[in-house]
């Protein structure tokens, strides 16, 4: 029990403190990566690949698989819905549509990536 | 994550207690003072010369503290530093310019008022702004919190306009899906104008007319009875 609601606090906590580092730690890695590469590169995982891949995952993959998932609740055709998670035109306010909205995807690019310093100074 | 002390219908703080991350991060995403809305008369276009001072005063440092990363990578990238010493990865730049970069256009990009930003409105006749509905809903959701009674109490952003609070009344009365708005025997929200009162949003019973505004000036609850049935 003790363990789960650690968990769950460590979740919701930890990543406010993650984003929060985000600047301070993309700075620091811009040092070290352009400086110290050679050095660096035996153990080093530079975070333009861990953005790479939040970048493919959370603003490509995660629409073509909302986009499946609404052809499977047959709420539209696969086509469709792909179409529309991509460029979309909200008339009515649905969570997955919305959520999985192109504009959004931008939306919360800038949201998220200047969130970092005001979580830190709010930390 | 509607955090306590935003989330009190008669919320005294001036400003919203930095208490905690879900606290801190809730206003910041808002940016907001916490404070009564006052009678509203008419609705007004704003635009980002007449947000920029507002804006400054919420993010200057931040704009410092990013411009002065923007100018550092360029002058590590330029041949001003000996060729040892230069920085002209792509990989490595890019995560600090984005993040430089993003946080430079945060307060602009997000900001309701902004035109810049390319969202294109579906119905521009109708409401004069640069979002769409479901845009106006998500701000509606975070001007509009304290859903649990029937008092909304609405919060008005330092940098943005009242009309961004009238958008997300007109917004939250066209259809309510959002947070705790109750539905209890036939009692609904019921649209109100743009010239209409804001400030707390009464119920209203299905017999009257649904384009009545039933707005009533903030405090009237506490004197007077609204059940209309």
């Amino acid at each position: 029990m003790s363990t789960a609601r650690h968990a769950v606090l460590h979740a919701l906590i930890d990543r406010y403190y993650a984003i929060a580092c985000a600047l301070a730690l993309s700075l620091l890695n811009w040092a070290l990566v352009g400086l110290f590469a050679d050095q660096l590169d035996l153990f080093y995982l530079e975070s333009w690949q861990v953005f790479l891949t939040c970048i493919v995952i959370f603003s490509g993959l995660s629409n073509i698989s909302s986009a499946i998932f609404m052809y499977r609740l047959n709420a539209d055709s696969l086509g469709n819905a792909l179409i529309n998670n991509f460029k979309v035109s909200c008339s009515g306010f649905h969570v997955l549509q919305t959520v999985a909205d192109v504009q959004w995807v931008i939306f919360f690019f800038f949201f998220f990536c200047g969130l970092s310093w005001h979580l830190s100074t709010a930390l | 994550m509607v955090s306590r002390g935003i989330s009190a219908p008669l919320c005294e703080h001036p400003q919203p207690p930095k208490s905690c991350t879900a606290d801190s991060s809730l206003a910041h995403l808002t940016g907001y003072n916490m404070q009564w809305a006052s009678t509203i008369k008419e609705v007004e276009l704003s635009h980002f010369f007449k947000e920029w001072p507002a804006m400054w005063r919420r993010f200057w440092d931040i704009w410092v503290v990013s411009w002065v990363i923007i100018l550092g990578v360029g002058f590590m990238a330029s041949p001003l530093v000996p060729y040892g010493y230069r920085i002209t990865n792509f990989t490595c730049i890019l995560p600090i310019m984005t993040q430089a970069c993003c946080h430079f256009l945060y307060p602009i990009v997000l900001n309701p008022w902004c035109e810049c930003c390319g969202y294109s409105c579906s119905n521009r006749a109708d409401s004069q702004c640069c979002f769409s509905n479901s845009r106006w809903r998500f701000l509606a959701e975070y001007h509009v919190l304290g859903a649990r009674s029937r008092i909304f109490s609405i919060f008005l952003p330092a940098h943005a306009c009242r009309s961004v609070q009238i958008r997300a009344i007109r917004v939250l009365a066209a259809d309510c899906p959002l947070i705790g708005l109750r539905k209890r025997n036939n009692e609904r929200v019921i649209n109100c104008n743009a010239t209409g009162p804001a400030g707390v949003l009464i119920p209203m019973s299905e017999t009257q007319p649904r384009s009545t505004p039933t707005l009533r000036p903030v405090g009237s609850h506490l004197s007077q009875t609204w059940h209309q049935h």
